[in-house]
């Protein structure tokens, strides 16, 4: 059970969540990182054999 | 994985986690978060990674941080992987430096560990060929990891 409003603990885990953890997918780093992903994957797609 | 690793604060929806690593240099914010890369045909996260700077929460991607704790960082990373996976499922985890020299360091890391992070994880590698088994002495331009 959380510890208060602002905590959670992981599913099967003990790492506890918070609230005041900022959410870094809209930075501008994080967006050029995950474009380059989407762009490396498309030149490079994964074989199924590794997919399952 | 039976390895150091640091403690983390995941935020609320287990994307994004926050850690300190702890050497020489000091005490060096960081930043794990994990992104939609791929819908289809199957489902990739992109994982990536940094120095935040305290002051302004702007990611740092140009430094090596030098705190002489690469595989303690590694393991801290490979179980957010297990974090994340608690939570959405076990799918394929991306991941990539942002220069050459950064995906050679991740590399060398995950060398030094193979045994460990095999114990949990398939690890894939990137070459100008394309995708296949990670393997020792080989370089790679980027990461695939799946949870076994």
């Amino acid at each position: 059970m959380a510890e208060n409003s602002n905590d959670t603990v992981a599913k099967n885990g003990s790492a506890k969540s918070s609230n005041y953890v900022k959410h870094y997918a809209d930075s501008a780093y994080v967006a050029k990182k995950t474009q380059k992903a989407r762009e490396t994957l498309q030149q490079f797609p994964v074989p199924e054999k590794y997919c399952k | 994985m039976n390895l150091p690793r640091y403690d983390y604060t995941p935020n609320d929806d287990f994307t994004d986690y926050e850690f300190y690593s702890e050497g020489p240099n000091g005490r060096i914010k960081k930043m794990i978060t994990f992104t939609v890369a791929q819908e289809k045909p199957v489902l990739i996260y992109n994982l990536a990674f940094g120095d935040v700077n305290e002051q302004t929460g702007d990611i740092n991607d140009v430094v090596i941080s030098n705190n002489e704790d690469r595989d303690k960082v590694l393991a801290t990373v490979a179980n957010s992987i297990n974090d994340f996976c608690n939570q959405y499922g076990n799918h394929l985890i991306f991941a990539q430096g942002s220069d050459a020299v950064r995906t050679r360091l991740y590399q060398m890391s995950i060398s030094r560990n193979l045994k460990e992070i095999n114990e949990e994880f398939e690890i894939r590698g990137l070459t100008s060929n394309g995708w296949e088994a990670f393997r020792k002495n080989t370089n790679y331009n980027a990461f695939l990891a799946s949870r076994k």
